[in-house]
Order: structure tokens, then sequence, then C-alpha cells
């Protein structure tokens, strides 16, 4: 192999490794989805919760919400396919509908107003963000056991040095 | 006449497989007074397989290239650990996670590989002790990284992570979001027994990757340095860069490994999850009845399997002996370390033998040439 | 290189600094001079200097013996004694039996020497076999059988039948305690013997001198028949056998006293400290020492008892200073990670001295 084919091959494992890292850089993003049965008021009109909403997640159940209910749902990459079971009305018919939400790259915690979005209101009014209160938590951190060779704590040998 | 050869040869096998057969013969006394079930230690095994078989194939290069037992491995581990903390600050989960700290992983275990490898020539002939102290001293700059630097240099901003005074990375950091991921993609379950067949699979490409390095120009130097550095040299090999070489694959390969063994683990210790990894995989090396100066793919299944029996079952197993549940922890702690300590006396007076061998030999030649 | 700017105007001087500078290794000298920053900062950030200073005396007394533990070995050419926690187990081995035999007071110290020399003996005549087996491996096999030892002993620890109530586990009746309080045997025996008390600095006189009087026994060793014997035989092996020296025989010796030195090490490290440490204690207590004494200018063939008092002075001060300086100046606790730094640079350094390798 000549010199130049293989610095030529060698950039080009470099820049396909970038490549592959930036791309799981905007796959991977990970976002937990709240997702609220709430009635929301929206520029002076009334959304009101619906009677009961299931969600189903790549066909797994991973929220049943009552009104007024908020269930969680987490999701890799920035759309978010959910499957909605809908009951309008006590005893009403049930009804399926597929949705896609969008989600911001930059937030971590996303809560979706369903009633409103499921009206079809604009983004602004069904999404927030969720700030989550365990950020201004101080408590010591608990120990968890992480090693999987398992030592109690006095067998821990002292810092050396 | 072919009963005596017999013996003799049941008798070689027995001193070149010391450690093998007081593994099986410790782990066979000590299942039936555990009263494990068979498949739960079934199931554990395989996990355990899953989770350090990796990091147990990084040692097999630097011991071709006749460095010794890669004590700087733990360099690697960093590296894994490092690349960790960042992707779960940017909050990238599951499997693209996994490939994006890998990915970061690689700059970071070349640098602190090629450190590791030029450190390791100036002090040729004492590789492990060297590569042991080498991996003390990066634990020191690995705290400095992480406990001061992250977070007030380095940008680090989830809480997650972050400890509340500003700087510094908490105690433990969870990685609950790929936990297990590429475990449970693909995984099949037999009888109760879960199999993590793409971790098997990725491992099962190492060892390929590995049987083919062995054959190519790179691999043969490696062999030739290990076998002699002044033959090496006098054909033609760079002795010093192959030995870097060796020692940096191997800390990638470390790297790659401690992102597999914590994405099954969920979480990561910040400044323990090393410390003790380098000697628990070379431990279990070692007791696959692999030697300072030789190890095999081989070697790496066999020793998994029989060190993670033993330290499954031994605590149980202590405790039904003893009545007291620590004495089987330190029964475990003990054996790995006498493994180790063994290995190396062994390897030490092998070394010795042949030299005095090679010592007497050279004698009579010079005797026979005397004579003529 | 590292010299100052201003004495590139003088050649002479600036050679003279290199040689300097060469000879002592540039590590030592950063380590010194970190140190003197220290002791110069510690008034100003308002660490009473007195106090430090007495803190790094005390300290220097529990720990001086362990470092001139690793003199012996190094002459023998058996390298740094990474093995060392094999004498402390020796050392811990005589105090608790000594106790157990119900001796109370200074004799309780006394006797614990008396239990602890023969187990030395013993320990350090089977560890000295064992590295003559495997010449020019033993810095390895010393740390793990240092491990190995460690670990097998927390075994002993739980199963040996030790009854003394100061010493096992309150609730079982058996098994021995992490930690034993020396309290009514030989706590500060050594120390409160002759002790100088000036304002805030005190001075442990009765431990200085003990370690005084080992060192001095140490170097008068050295310069009998025998010693020169051991450093001929760790310089020129070759030499040394063709001399008639039993070239065996005095590594064999001079790791009997490493480990022996190492036991009374521990005892005199636990009367200042006031308490016992089993278990995993010992683990890593070799590299403090093998540390001290290279910081001191000690190479891993060549050291001497200078070497142990300026390492040993250096280290501790280092060790003593960094937390109430540093965390009076920035803040921030940084100490253990520039103790880990600092040592461990210190014997990768040595390590990796080409010039000074042997064999």
């Amino acid at each position: 192999m000549n010199k130049t084919r293989k610095l030529l091959f060698r950039v080009g494992a470099v820049l396909l490794l970038v490549l592959i890292a930036g791309l799981m850089f905007i796959v991977g993003r990970g976002h937990t989805v709240y997702l609220d049965n709430k009635t929301l008021e929206y520029e002076g009109q009334t959304y009101s919760a619906l009677y009961k909403i299931e969600i189903l997640k790549n066909g797994e159940k991973v929220a049943k919400l009552n009104k007024r209910e908020r269930g969680m749902a987490t999701n890799i990459g920035q759309t978010c396919k959910l499957t909605l079971v809908i009951t309008k009305e006590k005893k009403g018919a049930e009804e399926t509908q597929e949705i896609e939400l969008k989600l911001p790259y930059s937030m971590d915690g996303i809560i979706i107003n369903l009633p409103g979005y499921l009206s079809g209101l604009p983004e602004d009014a069904y999404l927030t963000e969720f700030v989550s209160t365990a950020e201004t938590e101080t408590a010591p951190e608990e120990e968890i056991n992480t090693d999987e060779f398992g030592f109690s704590s006095d067998m821990d040998a002292p810092p050396e040095g | 006449m072919k009963n005596k050869s017999f013996g003799t040869k049941l008798l070689t096998f027995v001193r070149d497989n010391t450690v093998p057969i007081m593994f099986v013969l410790i782990c066979v006394f000590c299942i039936p007074l555990s009263g494990f079930s068979f498949s739960y230690l079934l199931n554990e095994i395989i996990t355990r397989m899953g989770r350090n078989i990796f990091l147990i194939l990084a040692l097999l290069i630097p011991i071709m290239s006749g460095m010794g037992l890669n004590f700087g491995m733990t360099l690697g581990a960093m590296a894994g650990e490092i690349a960790l903390i960042f992707v779960s600050d940017w909050q990238i989960w599951g499997i693209p996670g996994v490939v994006l700290a890998m990915i970061l992983s690689i700059p970071i275990s070349v640098l602190l590989g090629a450190f590791c490898g030029k450190i390791l020539n100036m002090a040729k002939g004492r590789e492990m002790i060297t590569s042991y102290i080498i991996s003390f001293f990066m634990n020191g700059i690995y705290q400095l990284i992480v406990l001061y630097m992250m977070g007030a240099i380095i940008p680090i901003k989830h809480f997650s992570v972050k400890l509340p005074r500003g700087y510094g990375i908490r105690n433990t950091v969870s990685l609950l979001n790929m936990r297990q991921c590429l475990d449970n993609l693909l995984a099949v379950r037999v009888g109760g027994v879960k199999i993590p067949v793409l971790t098997f699979l990725i491992i099962g490409v190492l060892c390929l990757f590995i049987v083919w390095f062995r054959k190519t120009k790179l691999g043969q130097d490696m062999r030739a340095v290990g076998q002699d550095m002044n033959v090496a040299r006098d054909a033609g090999i760079n002795v010093e860069r192959t030995r870097i070489i060796s020692i940096i694959i191997s800390t990638v390969l470390a790297g790659f490994g401690m992102v597999i063994y914590l994405q099954n683990m969920g979480n990561i210790a910040t400044y323990s999850s090393h410390s003790q990894i380098g000697m628990f995989c070379i431990a279990a090396l070692l007791v696959g009845g692999a030697s300072v100066d030789k190890a095999s793919i081989g070697n790496v299944f066999l020793g998994v399997i029989l060190f993670h029996t033993m330290f499954i079952v031994a605590p149980k197993a202590g405790a039904q002996i003893t009545g007291d549940s620590m004495i089987g922890e330190y029964f475990r702690v003990f054996v790995s370390y006498g493994v180790i300590t063994l290995s190396l006396i062994m390897y030490e007076t092998k070394k010795r033998r042949q030299k005095s061998q090679m010592g007497l030999q050279l004698q009579q030649e010079q005797m026979e040439e005397a004579a003529k | 290189m590292n010299e100052p700017l201003y004495t590139s105007t003088n050649p002479t001087l600036r050679e003279r600094l290199r040689g300097f500078v060469n000879s002592f290794g540039l590590p030592r000298l950063i380590i010194a001079a970190f140190l003197l920053m220290l002791y110069i900062a510690a008034p100003f950030v308002g660490a009473g200097f007195w106090m430090q200073i007495s803190n790094t005396i005390n300290r220097f007394s529990w720990n001086a013996i362990m470092v001139l533990a690793m003199v012996p070995m190094i002459h023998s050419g058996c390298g740094l004694n990474f093995g060392l926690p094999l004498g402390i187990i020796s050392g811990l081995l005589g105090a608790t039996l000594s106790i157990e035999f119900g001796f109370t007071g200074g004799m309780s110290f006394l006797m614990a020497i008396l239990i602890a020399t023969p187990i030395a003996i013993i320990l350090g005549a089977g560890y000295g076999w064992l590295l003559n087996k495997i010449k020019g491996g033993e810095m390895m096999i010393a740390t793990y059988v240092g491990f190995s030892s460690v670990s097998f002993m927390c075994m002993l620890w739980l199963l040996l039948p030790y009854h003394s109530p100061t010493m096992v586990w309150g609730f079982a009746g058996k098994g021995l305690r992490t930690t034993i309080s020396l309290e009514g045997f030989y706590d500060k025996v050594l120390a409160n013997f002759l002790q100088i008390n000036i304002g805030t600095l005190s001075i442990p006189t009765g431990t200085l001198l003990f370690f005084a009087l080992l060192a001095f026994a140490m170097w008068a060793f050295l310069h009998t028949k025998t010693g020169t014997a051991m450093t001929a035989v760790g310089s020129n092996p070759t030499f040394a056998r063709a001399a008639g020296v039993n070239v065996d025989k005095m590594r064999l010796l001079s790791v009997v006293i490493s480990t022996w030195l190492a036991a009374i090490g521990i005892l005199v490290y636990e009367q200042g400290f006031g308490f016992i440490q089993l278990y995993m204690a010992p683990f890593y207590m070799a590299l403090p020492a093998v540390s001290a004494i290279l910081i001191g200018g000690a190479s891993v063939n060549k050291a001497s008892i200078a070497n142990v008092i300026i390492g040993t002075f250096l280290f501790q001060g280092i060790v003593t200073m960094t937390p109430t300086v540093m965390n009076n100046m920035i803040h921030m606790d940084m100490s253990e990670v520039i103790r880990v730094v600092a040592s461990q640079g210190m014997i990768l350094y040595a390590l990796t001295r080409k010039t000074e390798a042997s064999k």
C-alpha cells in the first residue's frame, strides 16, 4: 500500500467515526415525555380533559390517563410515535389515533397537553418544558453498590499513596 | 510401557494446568455447598461472560508482544468512564449512547495508551510493576479531571451527573437509560436463561479480529518482539513503536470493554469502577490457564467461567462452612490475589530455568569447541 | 532546561545547576519546592505554622521506621520492598497476641515486639527464599505476596480464637474488630517519653529516639563485614560471588531484616496513632513508604539513612500540609489528588530511570 493511499484510508476512517458519532449525537438524544390529560385554557378558549386516554408506545402500554392525570414515556430521538386509545365521554366509544410528536432537541423533559394537542393547537400551546425539582435538591448522595464483586464497605482498602 | 507414558502424560498435563484444575476442584466443592440452583448459576455466569469477556480479551495483545499482564488496562477503563460521563451529560440514550461512548473513548484511550507505552519503553524488563504504578498515577490524574475540572473547566451541565456544588461528578452516575440495551437487543431466552446474543456477537467479532491480527505483519512483528527484542530489532522491526501500538490497542479495547461492562451494570461508580477491574480481569485470565507470556482466547472463556463461578458461590459456601458470610468474601479476594501471585512466581521460575538451561547449553558447546 | 532565567548569563552556575538537577532529579526538586512553598504559605493563610511543624514531626515519627525497612532490600539488590504488608502483618499479630495474653501499658508494647519478632523472622525467611527463586522479578511478586498475605489474614482475623473483649466484636464474641483502640495498652507509650511541649509545638522525643536507635543500628550494620557484603551483592552480584559471598544468604538476610523492621514500624505507628487497624488496612501501606524513600533521594538500587530521614520528612510534610493549606487557599481539598500524583509519580520516575536500572 503506498503512503498516500494509507493516509487517505486513515483520514477516511477517522471521518467515518466522526460522522457516526455526529449521527448518534442527533439520533440518540433521549427525552422524557410527560403526557397530561388536563383541561387547557388557550386564548380564552377552554379545551377540556377527556374521559380516558390509553397510551401505547411500540405496542406496549405506557400509561392510562383518567381526567387530570399525567403519564410518562421515554423516547430516543426527536420524533415520538404514540398510539392513543381515546374514550371521550363516559361509556363512549373507543377511538384509536396515531400521533407523531416533534420534540425540541434542547429539552430533557417535555410536557405535552393532550387535549390541546388533539384539538390541533400550535406547538407553544400544548408543549412546555418540564423543570425537574430534583435540580435544586442538595440531599447527600446515597451509596449504591455498583461493584459486581460486591465488597462490603469495610473491605474497601484505604486509598493508596 | 503404554501405561507409564500415559502416567507421565497425565503428570505433565496436571503440571501445566495446575491453576485451572485447582479452580475446577474449588468449584466442584463449593457449588453443592452454596445451594444455588443450576439455572440461577447458569444465568449469572452467562451475564458475567457477556459483561467481562471483552475486557479480558483486551489483555491478550500485550501478552503477545512480551509486555506481560497489562495492569495499565485500567487506563482504558478510565477512558470508557469519561466517555460515558459525557454521553450521559448530553443525555444520549440507548444503543446510540453506547456507540457514541465507544467512539468518544477512542481518542482518550489512544492518548493514555501512548503515554503508558512510552513509559513502559523506558522501563523494559519491569513492565508489569511499572504499568501497575501507572494505573495508580493515572487514577490521581483521573480524580483531578473528574472531581475538580469537570463542570469547572470542562463543560458538564446536567444535574444528574454534576455535584450540587457546581463542579465535579457525582459518586454514581446512573446509566438507567442505556442499561443492558446491548444485552436486551436480540436477547434469546432458553429455559429461563437469558442469552445476550448481540453482546456475544460483538465478542465473537473481537475474537475474529484477534485471530486475524495475529497473522498480519504487525501481529507477526509483535510476536517477534515478544520472543526477543534484540533479534527483532536486528530484523529491522521498530521495537519501541510496535510495543507502543500493542499497548494502545489494548487500551482502546479495554475502553470498549468498560462501556460494555457498565451498560450491563447500569451505573458508574465514578471513583471506584475502574480501580479493581484490572486485577479481576487479570485473575480471571490466569485462572483460565494463561501465563504471563502465553494466553489464548480459550483461556479467556475458561477463565471467566471458572473464576466467576467461584466468585458467585464462594460467599454462600463460606457461610455454610464457617457460619460467617464474610469468610467467603475474603476467601474469593484471597484467591484472586493468590492466583496472580502463583502465576507470577511460576512465570519467573520458568524464565530462570530456561536461562540457566541456555547457559548450560552454551557452556557445553564451548567445551565441545575447545575439545576440537 | 528548567532553571531560572537569570542563570543563563553565568554558564558555570548554569552547568552546576543542571548537574544538580540531574543528580537530584527533577521530580524531587519539584516536590521539595512545593513543600517549601506550603511552609511559606502556611502562616499567611492562618494555618498555625508551629502546629503544622509539630504535626509533620509527629507523622514523621510514626512512619520513619517503615521507610527505614526499605533500606536493606535496596542494598542487597532486591529492589523496592512492595511486600512490606507481610512484615506489617507480623507486627499486627504481635500486637493482637500481646493484648490477648493480657499485657497492658508499656509492657504490652515490649511484648508485642517480642512476639512479632519470631513471626517476622519466619515469614521473612519464607519470603526471602521465594525472592531468591525469582531473581529479576522481585518487585511485582513482592507486591502480590503482600496483597495475598493481607487478604489471607483477613480470613484469619475472623477465624483465630481471640477472646479479649477489647478486641473482638461485642455481639458475636468472636472475630477481631476492624479497629482496636490502644487506650490502656501502648497508646503513645514512646511519644510521651520525654515529650517536649513549647506552646503549640510538641515533639515526641521518645519515638524519635527509638527511630534514631534503629537508624543508627542500621547504619552500623551496613558498615560491618556482613553489611558491606550485602551492599556488594546489590551493586555487583557476579563480583560478590567471585569474592566468596553467599549471594542468596545475603539477600535472605536483607529480606528478614526488612520484614522485621516493617513489623516494628507498624507497632510504632500504632502507638502514635492510638489504634490497631486490621483487615484491609495494611493493603496499600507499602506505597507511601516506597515513595517516601524515593522522594528522599534513593533509587531502585541505592539508599541511605539520610534518604530515609529526608524522604519521610518531605512526604509526611506534604501529607499533613496540603489539606490545611490548600483548603485555606483555594477552598478545595485537592490534597488527596496531589498526594497520589506526587507519590506515584515519584515511583514511576524511579522505575523508568535507565541509569538506575538494576542488573
